[in-house]
């Protein structure tokens, strides 16, 4: 492909009206396949899935932290990555995107750790631990709380916009380094099972509520994402009209 | 003398205006309060009392970060400082570097003290004066990106607390795990130092293009 | 589901938690979307109109 045809392509993506008439259809969608997620997923990891050999009833807290989880980080990196194509390409709707997905990574890494914590207190003894994965993703929750915060506390114009994509890429920066500083200590979460060389180690019959609630929770991410798009862009078309009607009526 | 001297000259006098004596107030006050808070218990005192150091040598740094880029936002200095001949990087670590020879560098002095009235081991005093010597860098190359990302909001005192607290974990971390003992934790704690003042003033500089356009 | 195994006991909280998370999470949402949408549609008429 030509640099053209690429920047056409991608300066078609940013155009709000195409937006607009895409979400039309990808919203609903989106939120069809969440809800029928969640129908499957939600019994099958509550009941019709066995318990763990060692942990008992408690493995099936796996089956909603672990997608939190990995979706949580998963929304950080789109959050970054909307930003960077803020700062360089100035695309308006990388930065609604950015807004919108804010607090919902900011629900999912709550829920991460309030799910982690119920599932620590029985299997490890422990409510929380001060090790790198736990102490990593509390940064990470705090860093969507700033971000919202920091979104909130500017006004909603270009100068707030580029201020909140600074912060979201320091903090992509920050997360590695406060991972791995902590990780300089031992580490009593449970190391990778899932992706990992010579194949999952979990049960084969654990995989399918827990990929079934991955996808679940994607979906809705991607609904509620949508969602919140369309209505940061009413918004502005509400603001922009009261702006051409005070104009107009000014003397 | 070069742009960037006169630009350092200032930061240098501005920030000797308003001085160290905030943060140290609060440096020692704190370092006061923990051994009446803990009680006669020698103890805990001797297991708990060294790492609070760092704990208040953060929240000290946290105070000075709202006063680097707030004034000059307001009255219209940082304009002039877009104007100047250097680049933005090289006048935002100009700032950085004012804040640590008037505000990090008596606070890591005050360590000094602090490490005895917290019942560590006098002997402790060098490596931990040095490791806040090198913590008060990273906290100012850190809060330097928090401070001007916060530039012109109101009431931007807590704000700046949430978005560089993330990022002064680590020297915290490695600076009371070290304890004075110059050992491996020490070395992550510089790296944390010589990361913050590689980083901070370029995040920093990209806020403050973003205030200013 | 045992519900007489002692760790039943974190695990009924934890999935009330994450479905309250995501009702609430949807209704905040979609609140703020049909808001945003109406107050947008009176703004178009009233350019329509004015």
């Amino acid at each position: 492909m030509t640099t053209a045809k690429i920047t056409t392509k991608v300066s078609g993506l940013a155009n709000p009206q195409q937006f607009m008439a895409a979400s039309g259809w990808a919203l609903p969608a989106a939120g069809a396949i969440a809800l029928l997620l969640f129908v499957i997923g939600l019994p099958w990891g509550l009941q019709y899935s066995p318990p763990d050999y060692q942990q008992g009833e408690s493995v099936r807290i796996m089956y909603i932290h672990v997608p939190a989880a990995w979706w949580s980080m998963g929304i950080y990196a789109a959050l970054a990555g909307s930003s960077f194509t803020y700062l360089v390409w100035r695309h308006v709707l990388a930065d609604v995107a950015a807004r919108a997905m804010a607090p919902i990574g900011a629900a999912y890494a709550g829920l991460c750790l309030a799910t982690g914590s119920l599932w620590g207190r029985p299997t490890w003894g422990a409510w929380w631990e001060w090790d790198a994965r736990l102490t990593s993703m509390l940064v990470l929750f705090l860093t969507f709380i700033g971000y919202v915060a920091l979104r909130a506390a500017t006004d909603e114009d270009e100068r707030g916009a580029r201020l909140g994509a600074v912060l979201a890429l320091a903090g992509a920066i920050n997360l590695p380094i406060v991972h791995y500083s902590v990780e300089w200590w031992s580490t009593l979460h449970q190391p990778a099972s899932i992706l990992r060389e010579g194949g999952s180690s979990i049960h084969p019959s654990m995989i399918g509520p827990l990929f079934t609630m991955a996808g679940a929770y994607a979906a809705a991410f991607v609904a509620l994402t949508l969602a919140s798009m369309r209505a940061d862009i009413y918004r502005r078309r509400t603001r922009a009209a009261q702006a051409r009607r005070a104009r107009s009526a000014a003397p | 003398m070069s742009p960037l001297g006169a630009v350092f000259r200032r930061e240098l006098t501005l920030a000797w205006r308003a001085g160290p004596a905030a943060p140290l107030g609060f440096f020692l006050g704190v370092t006061v309060l923990v051994p009446l808070a803990m009680g006669p218990e020698r103890v805990l005192l001797a297991q708990a009392g060294a790492p609070l150091i760092w704990i208040a040598a953060a929240l000290a740094a946290l105070m000075t970060l709202e006063r680097l880029f707030q004034a000059d936002l307001e009255d219209g200095s940082l304009d002039q400082l877009f104007l100047a001949d250097a680049s933005l990087t090289a006048i935002a670590a100009a700032k950085g570097a004012a804040l640590w020879i008037v505000v990090g560098l008596p606070l890591a002095l005050a360590g000094a003290p602090a490490v005895v009235m917290l019942g560590a081991s006098p002997s402790a005093i060098p490596g931990i004066v040095a490791g806040l010597l090198l913590a008060n860098a990273a906290f100012i190359g850190a809060g330097l990106a928090a401070a001007a990302v916060t530039a012109g909001v109101k009431r931007a005192g807590v704000l700046i607390a949430l978005l560089a607290l993330p990022f002064f974990a680590p020297p915290v971390l490695f600076g009371a795990a070290d304890g004075g003992a110059f050992g491996p934790a020490f070395l992550m704690l510089a790296a944390c130092a010589a990361a913050a003042c590689a980083l901070g003033p370029l995040a920093a500089a990209a806020a403050l293009r973003a205030q200013v356009e | 589901m045992n519900w007489a195994d002692p760790h039943a006991i974190y695990v009924a909280p934890a999935y009330a938690l994450t479905a309250l998370v995501f009702i609430a999470l949807a209704a905040w949402v979609f609140w703020g979307l049909s808001r945003a949408e109406q107050a947008a549609l009176r703004e178009a008429d009233k350019e329509k109109s004015g």
